[in-house]
């Protein structure tokens, strides 16, 4: 049961990796690749949890700050052409 | 008994979660505008990775 939801959220990831490849503008791919960021936690967490090694929730939580703070960069770097 | 509950609430949330998981992935690639698929990205962010973040609190519930 929990290996279907990986396996759909493995849809959900290539059909958003679609809108990444033909985006029209930058802040569409942003935004579908912080969407897949999400999906790819939710895998980790659940591939933890199927696995009964609960201890993969910490690497969901590094993976989303990482996600965040990655996000935040690239936003930036497109407002300012610079990251200092 | 009471373990199997939690682990039908548990599949419960993680299937509704993955729905809408799947629904924010369709919606980020149908809809036509910029600030409509930063809605589906929305839904994906709140509604998906919660209710699947907390079928995972149900399942390790049921695993103590």
């Amino acid at each position: 049961m929990l290996l279907v939801s990986i396996a759909a959220l493995g849809v959900s990831i290539l059909i958003a990796l679609i809108r990444v490849v033909l985006g029209p503008t930058a802040f569409d791919r942003v935004l579908a690749v912080n969407s897949i960021g999400t999906m790819i936690i939710l895998g980790v967490a659940l591939h933890g949890f199927i696995m009964e090694r609960p201890e993969f929730i910490d690497i969901a939580i590094l993976y989303a700050i990482l996600n965040f703070i990655g996000t935040f960069a690239v936003l930036k770097l497109f407002s300012t052409g610079k990251l200092s | 008994m009471f373990d199997q509950i939690l682990m039908m609430i548990a599949l419960g949330f993680v299937a509704l979660g993955t729905l809408l998981v799947i629904i924010g992935a369709f919606g980020l690639i149908r809809l036509p505008d910029v600030y409509s698929r930063i809605h589906a990205a929305g839904v994906v962010d709140t509604g998906g990775a919660a209710l699947i973040l907390l079928g995972c609190v149900f399942i390790r519930v049921g695993i103590w």
